[in-house]
């Protein structure tokens, strides 16, 4: 009985704090349903529903007001933000991978040193070092460029550092034994390390992919060109001096979760289920 | 693991490519494109359009970086691949912009190709240079009015604004509004105020008073008219309830966009009064109940004074480095232009450039708001609206944040008016002495300003001796 | 680099291997040089240059003027050497103590216990001179948690009673706190500090990670909450479940709606919305829901965020209102955004909030799923209780995760603050919400003053640096090492 009382309350206790968290939401999706008047009322469910803001954001109706389209190049940006993300996050895991097991499994003169560097230099507000970054940027000639904001966000100090940290709690007798079978360090990483890691892999994934598709400000100081913009940068369109179009971004911002949110769904039962260590332990 | 890593390879590249295939690279076909760094108002394509039928080898695109903050400006200019058109929205962007080298200086062109300060309003020429030498061009010219919504006036059985109302009338109107009830039962406030900078702003000039001296040596915020700007902005919101609270005001102000709820609230009908420039129009197609029911004053008047407030201009300058700058220049000169002026005028986006499309409400009546009498206040409103001082020794963007800091500090009673306003000059004042310090061409200026050699104490000839300053 | 290895898997000697080391490291290590490294050192030139991006400025070396700048203090009317020394030795020796202290806590020094009871004292005493005297919530908040670290220290298992090592911090930050309390009113007659803006914004920056504590434990309950599938029974059993929960949310809102309160009655049937999610999918719904702030991080979510704090029409004082109505109490709801006291819990709120779902749950649910069911079983048949099993089996296996997130939410932390400072509050009435790094933005792309700019940024990464060499000797205690 106590066992149904306890399972009872944390259901509740899950189902309460699921709506506090879902009540700016549900504001949200409101929003995207009211007209320009309405939208900053406290009314969850609007007077005048109206459906014509998602049309106006896919550029596929017009502005009631001006009559014209907006010239939202949404389905662009939308791709851009997508395969940069995929870009970004598969160089990150990858290169962060190899890094970490440098870090964590291999020994070698310097290694704490360099990595506590890596650390140290997560310290710096990334503000001021934005001016001499972006005139590296000008130097290698990455303005306006694909490569430009892919390449330069696939190296992270903070991937390394975490999936150093998965790696560590991967017991070294495994490596051991593998070597003894004559794996060499390329095999141990691959067959050994890597599955075990997987919950970290899976974790460092969702962040990168979802850091890389926000992004806002590197973005927008590095792009000049329409067509390479993200979405976040692309949205600035319905903010300007014509008036914030919030219903139209809370619009747009809708549109924009709604993949986020299935491939989150799709990934995050492979956090769970990694390998159980049956094998030996530390 | 090694196969899964090879699949999201293949994916990421297949991608690449479907991207990389389908850009639009820029043609080779002998027309110029110039970037123009504005916010992204969908009427600069109209404005746009317009210049490339004038001129069919230009194409202007608008780089909308611009969203309400300077930085990919800045971090482009600085690595010298900044846009080609640049709008500087204020006075003190434009000096910021110009001391670090951004700007053009316009006046070898200006004259010759006919967009020197001349060709446009006389109360904003200032505005528009820095040392003698002009470095921007209008897109557009605003002045505050006051816009009332008269339903609301009608509702609470209050007469309309007066063209010539003083402070004490606005007052009164203010207690009126607050203490009848409304007869559709709706509760409104009098003023949906959204930026308590500008309002002080035209308060200041109202009085006025200036940030600066003449020869931008001594801060003059501590003068009686600022401090009696102050405390008049204080007692509005405290003691008469005319203005909205910091509260009110906060939720109402327009951080990180332009869009703010204070025009919101006006616009739905909830507020009776808002303080702003003839742009306000550019929201009403989306209000549709407000048509016919707005009307425009002249800002009040501090008694024995005539009505002033601030005028500050939307201009455009050029970038230094631009590689097109003739065909830049050419933009400037269609800014000045009167087809350029006729569409400002039909936006709605404040008053066009050229005054000559302007002289009276006549002029300015366009589809939005037809009668001509609600656009005549803001034309009289150029007349005696001056822009704000700015001094060159010191950084006039800090001025302005620092007063801001201290116009919340008396909005939240956190100090008096007239402890904020001597906390500001003291630091105002000896930011300036350690400029002048320790910058060898700010002394040269100050030989040039007062025909004086510079030395270690100059200003105990300019500014009050410190005392201690009233704590932070 | 695929060449390198297959090389060495046929050579098993050393020196191929450490080849083989470096090339795992290579690509990220070039990358971290040019993107990351290059740009540091940069700015730590600047930091004692004047640049700045005027051209009528020439670019001069100015030593340690930068910091003096930032740092320093300045004579109103004459100098009174003695004084300010006093003054900044008093500051020296209570920054000196809380670092020895927190060094205390986590090295095996003797006197921790007595040490720790001793600041426990201090700061009880801090803080009820603090309430007394009326000198604001900063002295009264500093006392608590030099309290709260004592009695920590002194309630270590391996402490000790006599005076040792450990004692000697506490003393120091005792001197320190009464040199300053009686210097006080006389250095600030004579003097003032050359940045006075720098220690506000320094204050808010440590102001506003009071909330971290909460949302890194909240974020752990929760992944606690979420790890396993709740058993709610079989499949048939929980569609039924389900289905019920969405009828009884249709009658609520009809029922809400009907009765003129249909936001009420919204929310109503959300929650058996929620519910029916819950039964139907398990898990999984909850960690998608708690997350969502996270996948909508950004402008939209700020402005969601002010829309909600708005004292007038937002959601939150229209719940408050209703609810100090209810009780019966006379008090009118904060204003939130809007006042100078109540901003900085504003965004503490907010940031707990998005944080507590976020992605520090997602890496405490990453970190259980590594621990052995084996240890957990074994500690249920021993007959541990579940707060044991989680004492001393889980928690001990989360050690990694936890030091990562505790570092990275310090780092974090200290140089947050930005975008809610740029987005919604500019920086807050009165400058109460600027963070030091919405400090370092204005000085950098508004003043255009750069130097002083990464004078600022390097006096941060100090403060960094250090908290970070305590979490690190924390946490090393607690590693796996591999």
């Amino acid at each position: 009985m106590r066992r149904r009382l306890s399972i009872a309350l944390r259901f509740a206790a899950l189902c309460v704090l699921g709506v506090t968290v879902s009540v700016p939401f549900v504001w949200m999706v409101s929003a995207s349903f009211k007209p320009r008047a309405e939208v900053e009322e406290a009314r969850i469910v609007p007077r005048h529903p109206t459906t014509r803001n998602y049309p106006i954001v896919l550029d596929m109706a017009p502005d009631p007001v001006t009559q014209q389209k907006l010239g939202l190049r949404f389905g662009r940006w939308y791709y851009n933000s997508f395969f940069m993300a995929v870009g970004i996050t598969f160089l990150q895991v990858l290169t962060s991978a190899m890094a970490a097991f440098a870090f964590s499994r291999l020994r070698w003169r310097g290694r704490d040193t360099v990595f506590l560097l890596y650390l140290a230099t997560m310290m710096i507000p990334g503000v001021v070092t934005m001016i001499p970054n972006f005139q590296i940027m000008v130097w290698l000639r990455f303005l306006n460029t694909y490569h430009g904001i892919i390449l330069p966000a696939a190296f992270s100090a903070f991937g390394t550092f975490l999936l150093r940290q998965f790696m560590l709690s991967v017991p070294p007798a495994l490596d051991e034994a593998a070597t003894m079978d004559g794996a060499g360090p390329w095999q141990v990483f691959w067959d050994v390390v890597m599955p075990l890691a997987r919950p970290g892999l899976i974790a460092l994934s969702i962040l990168t992919f979802l850091g890389a598709y926000q992004s806002f400000f590197w973005p927008l100081i590095m792009l000049n060109d329409d067509q390479y913009y993200p979405m976040p940068v692309g949205l600035l369109a319905l903010d300007s001096t014509y008036g914030r179009q919030t219903e139209l971004i809370m619009a747009a911002t809708v549109m924009n979760v709604v993949p986020l949110i299935i491939i989150f769904i799709t990934f995050q039962r492979f956090l769970v289920k990694g390998l159980q260590l049956g094998g030996v332990k530390g | 693991m090694k196969r899964v890593f090879l699949v999201f390879l293949a994916i990421f590249a297949a991608l690449y490519v479907g991207a990389e295939a389908t850009l639009k690279r820029p043609k080779n076909d002998g027309i110029v494109r110039l970037r123009w760094a504005t916010d992204a108002n969908p009427a600069r394509k109209v404005q746009t359009d317009l210049f490339h039928k004038l001129h069919p080898n230009i194409e202007v695109t608008v780089d909308p970086g611009l969203g309400g903050d300077q930085t990919k400006l800045i971090v482009q200019c600085a690595t010298g691949t900044g846009p080609d058109i640049v709008d500087v929205y204020d006075e003190q962007q434009m000096v910021a912009l110009v001391e670090a080298g951004v700007l053009l200086d316009l006046t070898p062109y200006a004259r010759r190709m006919g967009f020197d300060p001349s060709k446009t309003y006389p109360a904003i020429k200032n505005g528009l240079m820095v040392g003698g030498r002009q470095y921007r061009y209008p897109c557009n010219v605003w002045a505050n009015c006051v816009v009332y919504n008269k339903r609301v006036f009608d509702d609470h059985g209050v007469p309309y604004p007066k063209p010539n109302w003083t402070y004490r009338d606005f007052i009164e109107t203010a207690r009126r509004i607050r203490n009848t009830p409304s007869k559709s039962g709706q509760k409104h406030i009098v003023v949906a105020n959204f930026s308590n900078q500008w309002f002080y702003d035209d308060l200041l000039v109202g009085y006025g008073g200036r940030f600066f001296t003449p020869d931008g040596l001594t801060c003059l915020l501590d003068s009686k008219e600022a401090i009696a700007a102050m405390k008049l902005y204080h007692d509005l919101m405290y003691v008469h309830g005319a203005i909205p609270t910091a509260a009110e005001t906060a939720t109402m102000s327009g951080q990180g966009g332009w869009g703010s709820s204070g025009l919101t609230w006006f616009s739905t009908g909830r507020a009776a009064m808002i303080f702003i420039g003839r742009w306000y129009i550019i929201q009403l197609p989306s209000y549709p109940d407000l048509k016919g029911w707005l009307g425009a004053v002249r800002l009040p008047r501090i008694d024995g004074r005539p009505s002033t407030g601030v005028t500050d201009t939307r201009a455009a300058g050029i970038n230094v480095k631009s590689p097109y700058r003739k065909e830049a220049l050419l933009f400037l000169q269609y800014l000045a232009s009167p087809q350029y002026s006729k569409v400002i005028v039909d936006d709605g986006d404040s008053l066009p450039p050229n005054p000559a499309l302007a002289r009276t409400g006549k002029d300015l009546a366009n589809k939005i708001v037809p009668d001509p009498a609600f656009h005549q206040p803001f034309i009289d409103a150029m007349r005696d609206a001056h822009p704000l001082d700015v001094s060159p020794f010191v950084d006039d963007g800090l001025v302005m944040r620092w007063l801001k800091e201290h116009i919340e500090k008396v909005e939240n009673n956190v100090m008096r008016p007239e402890d904020a306003m001597h906390a500001l000059a003291a630091q105002i004042n000896q930011l300036i002495r350690v400029n002048l310090e320790r910058r060898p061409d700010l002394q040269r200026k100050y030989e040039q300003v007062t025909g004086r050699p510079y030395t270690q104490d100059w200003w105990r000839r300019y500014q009050k001796p410190q005392g201690a300053p009233p704590p932070l | 680099m695929q060449n390198k290895n297959k090389h060495s898997r046929l050579v098993t000697k050393a020196r191929p291997r450490q080849m083989a080391h470096i090339g795992f490291l290579l690509p990220n290590l070039l990358g971290f040089l040019v993107f990351t490294l290059m740009p540091v050192l940069l700015s730590f030139w600047m930091a004692f240059t004047n640049w700045t991006l005027k051209p009528a400025v020439h670019l001069e070396f100015l030593g340690l003027r930068n910091f003096s700048d930032l740092l320093g203090v300045r004579a109103l009317d004459r100098e009174y050497s003695a004084l300010k020394w006093a003054y900044l030795a008093s500051a020296a020796a209570l920054w000196l103590g809380i670092v020895g202290a927190l060094w205390a806590v986590v090295a095996p020094w003797r006197g921790v216990r007595l040490g720790g009871a001793l600041m426990a004292l201090l700061g009880v005493a801090v803080a009820a001179l603090g309430v007394s005297t009326g000198a604001g919530q900063g002295v009264v908040i500093a006392g608590l948690l030099i309290g709260v670290c004592g009695v920590a220290a002194t309630y270590r298992e391996d402490g000790g009673w006599e005076v040792g090592p450990g004692t000697a911090p506490a003393l120091l930050m005792a001197v320190g706190c009464a040199g300053l309390g009686l210097l006080h009113h006389a250095m600030w007659a004579r003097y003032e500090p050359k940045d006075p803006r720098f220690w506000q914004y320094l204050y808010n920056t440590a102001y506003l990670m009071l909330g971290l504590p909460f949302s890194i434990a909240g974020s752990l309950a929760l992944a606690l909450l979420l790890n396993d599938d709740i058993p709610l029974g079989r499949a048939r059993l929980r569609a039924v479940e389900a289905l019920i929960c969405v009828v009884l949310g249709l009658i609520t809102t009809a029922v809400g709606w009907g009765l003129g309160y249909p936001n009420i009655g919204l929310m109503g049937g959300i929650l058996w919305g929620v519910a029916a999610l819950g039964c139907a999918v398990n898990v999984i719904a909850f960690r998608t829901l708690f997350y969502l702030p996270t996948f909508t991080a950004g402008v939209a979510l700020m402005i969601l965020w002010k829309a909600l704090y708005n004292p007038e029409t937002g959601p939150i004082n229209a719940g408050l209102t209703a609810i100090f109505a209810a009780l019966g109490l006379h008090i009118t709801p904060p204003e939130w955004l809007a006042s100078v006291e109540w901003a900085k819990p504003a965004l503490i709120i907010m940031g707990v909030w998005i944080g507590i779902g976020g992605t520090n749950m997602l890496l405490y649910l990453a970190g259980l799923s590594n621990v052995p069911r084996e240890l957990l079983d074994a500690a249920e048949v021993d007959g541990a209780s579940g707060w044991k099993r989680f004492r001393h089996v889980t928690w001990p296996q989360l050690a990694p995760t936890t030091f990562f997130i505790t570092i990275m939410a310090t780092i974090g932390g200290m140089q947050g603050g930005f975008e809610q400072a740029r987005v919604m509050t500019a920086g807050g009435p009165a400058g109460s919400t600027t963070t030091l790094s919405y400090y370092i933005y204005n000085k950098a792309f508004q003043d255009l003053d750069l130097g002083y700019a990464a004078a600022i940024s390097w006096v941060l990464f100090a403060i960094i640096f250090v908290a970070t060499a305590i979490n690190w000797k924390f946490g090393r205690e607690l590693e796996v090492e591999g």
